[in-house]
Protein backbone atom coordinates (compact mmCIF):
# COMPACT_ATOMS: atom_id res chain seq x y z
CA UNK A 1 0.00 0.00 0.00
CA UNK A 2 1.32 3.48 -1.06
CA UNK A 3 2.36 5.50 2.06
CA UNK A 4 -0.12 8.95 1.12
CA UNK A 5 2.95 10.83 3.08
CA UNK A 6 5.31 9.86 -0.25
CA UNK A 7 5.83 12.15 -3.40
CA UNK A 8 4.68 10.45 -6.05
CA UNK A 9 6.92 11.16 -8.84
CA UNK A 10 3.96 11.89 -11.68
CA UNK A 11 4.50 10.06 -14.78
CA UNK A 12 5.91 11.54 -18.22
CA UNK A 13 3.44 12.56 -20.72
CA UNK A 14 2.92 10.17 -23.66
CA UNK A 15 3.70 10.34 -26.99
CA UNK A 16 0.01 10.99 -27.55
CA UNK A 17 0.15 13.59 -25.25
CA UNK A 18 3.08 15.53 -26.64
CA UNK A 19 1.53 15.54 -30.13
CA UNK A 20 -1.60 17.01 -28.52
CA UNK A 21 0.56 19.65 -27.63
CA UNK A 22 2.29 20.17 -31.04
CA UNK A 23 -0.95 20.15 -32.92
CA UNK A 24 -2.04 23.03 -30.46
CA UNK A 25 1.34 24.92 -30.98
CA UNK A 26 0.60 24.28 -35.03
CA UNK A 27 -2.85 25.58 -34.57
CA UNK A 28 -1.90 29.38 -33.06
CA UNK A 29 0.74 30.41 -35.21
CA UNK A 30 0.91 33.93 -34.86
CA UNK A 31 0.13 36.10 -37.84
CA UNK A 32 3.03 39.00 -39.17
CA UNK A 33 0.88 42.28 -38.92
CA UNK A 34 0.29 44.33 -41.29
CA UNK A 35 2.19 46.49 -40.04
CA UNK A 36 5.52 44.27 -40.66
CA UNK A 37 4.12 43.01 -44.15
CA UNK A 38 4.18 46.56 -45.24
CA UNK A 39 8.10 47.09 -44.03
CA UNK A 40 8.98 43.74 -45.51
CA UNK A 41 7.38 45.04 -49.08
CA UNK A 42 8.79 48.59 -48.35
CA UNK A 43 12.33 46.52 -48.00
CA UNK A 44 11.27 44.58 -50.94
CA UNK A 45 10.45 47.18 -53.53
CA UNK A 46 13.66 49.30 -52.36
CA UNK A 47 16.22 46.14 -52.70
CA UNK A 48 14.88 44.98 -56.47
CA UNK A 49 16.56 45.04 -59.02
CA UNK A 50 14.94 47.69 -62.02
CA UNK A 51 13.48 45.79 -64.95
CA UNK A 52 14.93 45.63 -68.20
CA UNK A 53 13.60 47.98 -70.29
CA UNK A 54 12.10 50.29 -67.25
CA UNK A 55 13.94 53.73 -66.82
CA UNK A 56 12.92 54.51 -62.73
CA UNK A 57 12.50 58.56 -62.92
CA UNK A 58 15.29 60.98 -61.30
CA UNK A 59 12.87 62.85 -59.29
CA UNK A 60 10.41 61.19 -56.71
CA UNK A 61 7.20 61.61 -58.08
CA UNK A 62 5.15 62.08 -54.71
CA UNK A 63 7.48 65.13 -53.94
CA UNK A 64 6.25 67.11 -57.11
CA UNK A 65 2.83 68.12 -56.48
CA UNK A 66 2.36 69.22 -60.43
CA UNK A 67 3.42 66.30 -61.65
CA UNK A 68 -0.12 64.19 -62.73
CA UNK A 69 1.69 61.03 -60.89
CA UNK A 70 2.72 62.76 -57.72
CA UNK A 71 -0.74 64.55 -57.53
CA UNK A 72 -2.79 61.02 -57.58
CA UNK A 73 -0.47 59.52 -55.18
CA UNK A 74 -0.73 63.04 -52.94
CA UNK A 75 -4.83 62.09 -53.22
CA UNK A 76 -4.27 58.64 -51.90
CA UNK A 77 -2.29 59.36 -48.80
CA UNK A 78 -4.53 62.11 -48.24
CA UNK A 79 -7.34 59.78 -48.31
CA UNK A 80 -5.63 57.28 -46.45
CA UNK A 81 -4.25 59.23 -43.50
CA UNK A 82 -0.77 59.94 -44.70
CA UNK A 83 2.41 57.85 -45.93
CA UNK A 84 2.58 55.94 -42.55
CA UNK A 85 -1.23 55.06 -42.69
CA UNK A 86 -0.99 53.90 -46.62
CA UNK A 87 1.77 51.81 -45.92
CA UNK A 88 -0.08 50.25 -42.99
CA UNK A 89 -2.94 49.68 -44.80
CA UNK A 90 -1.34 48.32 -47.72
CA UNK A 91 0.17 45.76 -45.16
CA UNK A 92 -3.09 44.97 -43.57
CA UNK A 93 -4.77 44.28 -47.14
CA UNK A 94 -2.08 41.80 -47.74
CA UNK A 95 -3.03 40.50 -44.61
CA UNK A 96 -6.48 40.24 -45.79
CA UNK A 97 -5.37 38.45 -49.09
CA UNK A 98 -3.70 36.03 -46.59
CA UNK A 99 -6.99 35.10 -44.96
CA UNK A 100 -8.97 34.95 -47.88
CA UNK A 101 -11.01 38.53 -47.47
CA UNK A 102 -11.56 40.79 -49.71
CA UNK A 103 -9.82 44.81 -49.80
CA UNK A 104 -12.10 47.02 -48.67
CA UNK A 105 -14.73 48.67 -50.81
CA UNK A 106 -13.39 52.02 -50.13
CA UNK A 107 -10.00 51.25 -51.17
CA UNK A 108 -11.15 49.69 -54.37
CA UNK A 109 -12.93 52.17 -55.47
CA UNK A 110 -9.89 54.96 -54.56
CA UNK A 111 -7.34 52.83 -56.75
CA UNK A 112 -10.74 52.47 -59.88
CA UNK A 113 -10.63 56.30 -59.60
CA UNK A 114 -7.01 57.13 -59.55
CA UNK A 115 -5.42 54.60 -61.08
CA UNK A 116 -8.14 53.32 -63.32
CA UNK A 117 -7.78 49.65 -61.99
CA UNK A 118 -9.61 47.25 -59.40
CA UNK A 119 -6.40 45.72 -57.98
CA UNK A 120 -4.69 47.64 -55.37
CA UNK A 121 -0.53 46.83 -54.63
CA UNK A 122 2.02 48.37 -52.21
CA UNK A 123 3.86 49.66 -54.95
CA UNK A 124 0.95 51.85 -55.73
CA UNK A 125 1.16 53.21 -52.13
CA UNK A 126 4.69 53.02 -50.69
CA UNK A 127 6.64 56.75 -49.88
CA UNK A 128 9.91 56.59 -51.85
CA UNK A 129 9.06 52.93 -53.17
CA UNK A 130 10.96 52.38 -56.79
CA UNK A 131 7.92 53.85 -59.05
CA UNK A 132 8.86 52.41 -62.68
CA UNK A 133 7.20 53.72 -65.35
CA UNK A 134 7.95 53.61 -69.37
CA UNK A 135 10.80 55.35 -70.53
CA UNK B 1 2.11 38.49 -63.91
CA UNK B 2 -0.74 38.86 -61.81
CA UNK B 3 -1.01 37.79 -57.90
CA UNK B 4 -3.94 35.41 -58.05
CA UNK B 5 -1.70 33.56 -60.83
CA UNK B 6 1.28 33.42 -59.26
CA UNK B 7 -0.27 30.84 -57.08
CA UNK B 8 1.08 28.03 -58.72
CA UNK B 9 4.14 29.39 -59.20
CA UNK B 10 6.94 27.52 -57.00
CA UNK B 11 9.31 29.62 -54.83
CA UNK B 12 12.64 29.92 -56.65
CA UNK B 13 10.98 30.97 -59.52
CA UNK B 14 8.99 33.50 -57.91
CA UNK B 15 12.27 34.61 -56.62
CA UNK B 16 14.38 34.83 -59.70
CA UNK B 17 10.87 36.87 -61.17
CA UNK B 18 11.59 39.26 -58.21
CA UNK B 19 15.25 39.74 -58.88
CA UNK B 20 14.51 40.36 -62.80
CA UNK B 21 11.69 43.08 -61.60
CA UNK B 22 8.34 41.40 -61.20
CA UNK B 23 6.62 43.98 -59.70
CA UNK B 24 4.48 41.19 -57.67
CA UNK B 25 6.99 38.48 -57.20
CA UNK B 26 7.86 39.77 -54.02
CA UNK B 27 4.00 40.01 -52.69
CA UNK B 28 3.29 36.50 -53.27
CA UNK B 29 6.64 35.45 -51.92
CA UNK B 30 5.92 37.81 -48.25
CA UNK B 31 2.16 36.35 -48.46
CA UNK B 32 3.00 32.80 -48.88
CA UNK B 33 6.32 32.65 -46.79
CA UNK B 34 6.09 35.69 -44.03
CA UNK B 35 3.71 33.77 -42.19
CA UNK B 36 6.07 30.03 -42.19
CA UNK B 37 9.28 32.32 -41.39
CA UNK B 38 7.32 34.22 -38.51
CA UNK B 39 5.73 30.59 -36.90
CA UNK B 40 9.36 29.37 -36.70
CA UNK B 41 11.03 32.44 -35.01
CA UNK B 42 7.92 33.06 -32.88
CA UNK B 43 8.26 29.67 -31.17
CA UNK B 44 12.55 29.74 -31.30
CA UNK B 45 11.78 32.95 -29.42
CA UNK B 46 8.61 33.05 -27.83
CA UNK B 47 8.26 36.77 -28.03
CA UNK B 48 5.98 38.21 -31.23
CA UNK B 49 8.03 41.32 -31.24
CA UNK B 50 11.16 39.83 -31.53
CA UNK B 51 9.42 37.21 -34.17
CA UNK B 52 8.33 39.74 -36.37
CA UNK B 53 12.04 41.56 -36.22
CA UNK B 54 13.72 38.27 -37.40
CA UNK B 55 10.60 38.04 -40.20
CA UNK B 56 11.40 41.30 -41.57
CA UNK B 57 15.56 40.54 -40.99
CA UNK B 58 14.78 37.00 -42.82
CA UNK B 59 13.29 38.51 -46.13
CA UNK B 60 15.44 41.41 -46.40
CA UNK B 61 17.82 38.49 -46.55
CA UNK B 62 15.95 36.66 -48.67
CA UNK B 63 15.55 40.01 -51.07
CA UNK B 64 19.48 40.93 -51.09
CA UNK B 65 20.35 37.39 -51.84
CA UNK B 66 17.55 37.42 -54.85
CA UNK B 67 19.87 38.03 -57.79
CA UNK B 68 22.81 35.37 -57.06
CA UNK B 69 19.87 32.43 -56.48
CA UNK B 70 19.93 29.86 -58.72
CA UNK B 71 16.82 27.70 -59.44
CA UNK B 72 16.07 24.13 -58.92
CA UNK B 73 20.01 24.52 -56.72
CA UNK B 74 18.26 24.64 -53.51
CA UNK B 75 15.05 25.27 -52.02
CA UNK B 76 13.84 28.65 -51.02
CA UNK B 77 12.48 27.70 -47.64
CA UNK B 78 15.38 25.41 -46.40
CA UNK B 79 17.50 28.38 -46.84
CA UNK B 80 14.96 30.41 -45.00
CA UNK B 81 14.20 28.81 -42.40
CA UNK B 82 18.50 27.93 -41.59
CA UNK B 83 18.39 31.93 -41.72
CA UNK B 84 16.24 32.52 -39.20
CA UNK B 85 17.60 29.32 -36.90
CA UNK B 86 20.62 31.42 -37.27
CA UNK B 87 18.75 34.53 -36.69
CA UNK B 88 16.82 33.50 -33.21
CA UNK B 89 20.29 31.59 -32.10
CA UNK B 90 21.76 34.96 -32.47
CA UNK B 91 19.08 36.63 -30.36
CA UNK B 92 19.37 33.47 -27.69
CA UNK B 93 22.73 34.35 -26.77
CA UNK B 94 22.06 38.02 -26.14
CA UNK B 95 20.55 38.86 -22.69
CA UNK B 96 17.05 39.28 -23.55
CA UNK B 97 14.10 40.63 -21.10
CA UNK B 98 10.86 38.13 -20.58
CA UNK B 99 8.30 38.54 -23.01
CA UNK B 100 5.46 39.72 -22.60
CA UNK B 101 3.06 38.30 -24.74
CA UNK B 102 4.51 34.62 -24.73
CA UNK B 103 1.39 33.14 -25.51
CA UNK B 104 -0.21 34.59 -28.70
CA UNK B 105 -4.53 35.30 -28.74
CA UNK B 106 -6.49 32.59 -29.46
CA UNK B 107 -7.66 32.84 -33.29
CA UNK B 108 -10.96 30.62 -33.16
CA UNK B 109 -13.90 32.95 -32.25
CA UNK B 110 -16.13 29.88 -32.30
CA UNK B 111 -14.49 27.63 -29.33
CA UNK B 112 -15.83 27.46 -26.08
CA UNK B 113 -14.40 29.71 -23.01
CA UNK B 114 -13.11 26.75 -21.46
CA UNK B 115 -11.50 25.25 -24.77
CA UNK B 116 -9.98 28.98 -25.42
CA UNK B 117 -8.21 28.47 -21.58
CA UNK B 118 -7.42 24.95 -22.23
CA UNK B 119 -5.87 25.49 -25.96
CA UNK B 120 -3.91 28.84 -23.95
CA UNK B 121 -2.60 27.01 -21.17
CA UNK B 122 -1.14 23.82 -23.80
CA UNK B 123 0.67 26.88 -25.86
CA UNK B 124 2.28 28.18 -22.38
CA UNK B 125 3.25 24.66 -20.93
CA UNK B 126 4.80 23.70 -24.15
CA UNK B 127 6.53 27.43 -24.15
CA UNK B 128 7.88 26.92 -20.53
CA UNK B 129 8.82 23.41 -21.63
CA UNK B 130 10.15 24.82 -25.14
CA UNK B 131 12.42 27.41 -23.39
CA UNK B 132 13.64 24.80 -20.60
CA UNK B 133 15.23 22.55 -24.23
CA UNK B 134 19.14 24.11 -25.72
CA UNK B 135 18.49 25.86 -28.32
CA UNK B 136 19.34 23.42 -30.81
CA UNK B 137 17.36 20.52 -29.16
CA UNK B 138 14.64 23.27 -29.53
CA UNK B 139 15.24 23.77 -32.88
CA UNK B 140 15.27 20.29 -33.57
CA UNK B 141 12.22 19.93 -32.29
CA UNK B 142 10.35 22.19 -33.41
CA UNK B 143 11.21 21.89 -37.05
CA UNK B 144 10.13 18.41 -37.19
CA UNK B 145 6.63 18.57 -34.54
CA UNK B 146 5.12 21.48 -34.98
CA UNK B 147 6.10 22.63 -38.25
CA UNK B 148 6.50 18.90 -39.94
CA UNK B 149 9.39 19.32 -41.70
CA UNK B 150 11.43 15.49 -42.76
CA UNK B 151 14.60 14.42 -41.01
CA UNK B 152 16.86 15.32 -43.92
CA UNK B 153 15.57 18.56 -44.38
CA UNK B 154 15.92 19.60 -40.80
CA UNK B 155 19.31 17.97 -40.87
CA UNK B 156 20.40 20.43 -43.78
CA UNK B 157 18.73 23.89 -42.05
CA UNK B 158 20.61 22.65 -39.22
CA UNK B 159 23.79 21.73 -40.57
CA UNK B 160 24.23 18.40 -38.98
CA UNK B 161 23.29 14.49 -40.07
CA UNK B 162 20.11 12.97 -40.08
CA UNK B 163 20.92 10.64 -36.70
CA UNK B 164 21.94 13.77 -34.72
CA UNK B 165 18.67 15.51 -35.51
CA UNK B 166 16.94 12.47 -34.50
CA UNK B 167 18.92 12.02 -31.31
CA UNK B 168 18.36 15.42 -30.66
CA UNK B 169 14.55 15.28 -31.14
CA UNK B 170 14.54 12.17 -29.16
CA UNK B 171 16.27 13.57 -26.38
CA UNK B 172 14.26 16.97 -26.89
CA UNK B 173 10.72 14.69 -27.00
CA UNK B 174 11.79 13.13 -23.28
CA UNK B 175 13.16 16.17 -21.66
CA UNK B 176 9.91 18.06 -22.44
CA UNK B 177 7.68 14.69 -21.37
CA UNK B 178 9.31 14.63 -18.12
CA UNK B 179 9.38 18.79 -16.74
CA UNK B 180 5.83 18.85 -18.29
CA UNK B 181 4.36 15.61 -16.42
CA UNK B 182 3.45 17.51 -12.87
CA UNK B 183 1.42 19.83 -15.09
CA UNK B 184 -0.75 16.98 -16.75
CA UNK B 185 -3.82 18.06 -14.81
CA UNK B 186 -3.66 21.90 -15.97
CA UNK B 187 -3.13 20.71 -19.47
CA UNK B 188 -6.20 18.28 -19.24
CA UNK B 189 -5.16 15.04 -20.38
CA UNK B 190 -6.65 13.42 -17.15
CA UNK B 191 -9.66 14.36 -18.98
CA UNK B 192 -9.24 13.05 -22.13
Amino acid sequence: MTDPKTPQTPADLSDAELDALFGAAADAAPIPSGDVLARILADADALQPAAPGLVVPAQDPAQDPAAPFGRIMGYLAEALGGWRGATGLAGVAAVGLMIGISPPMALDSLAATYLGTGEVYLSDFVAGGEFLIDG
Amino acid sequence: MALDAMNEVSDDALLVMYAQGDEHAAQALTVRLAPRVMAQAYRMLGDRAEAEDVTQDAMMRLWKIAPEWRQGEAKVTTWLYRVVANLCTDRLRKPRGAALDAVPEPQDDAASAAEVLQTRSREAALADALASLTERQRQAVVLRHIEGMSNPEIAEIMDTGVEAVESLTARAKRHLARVLAPRRAELGFEDD
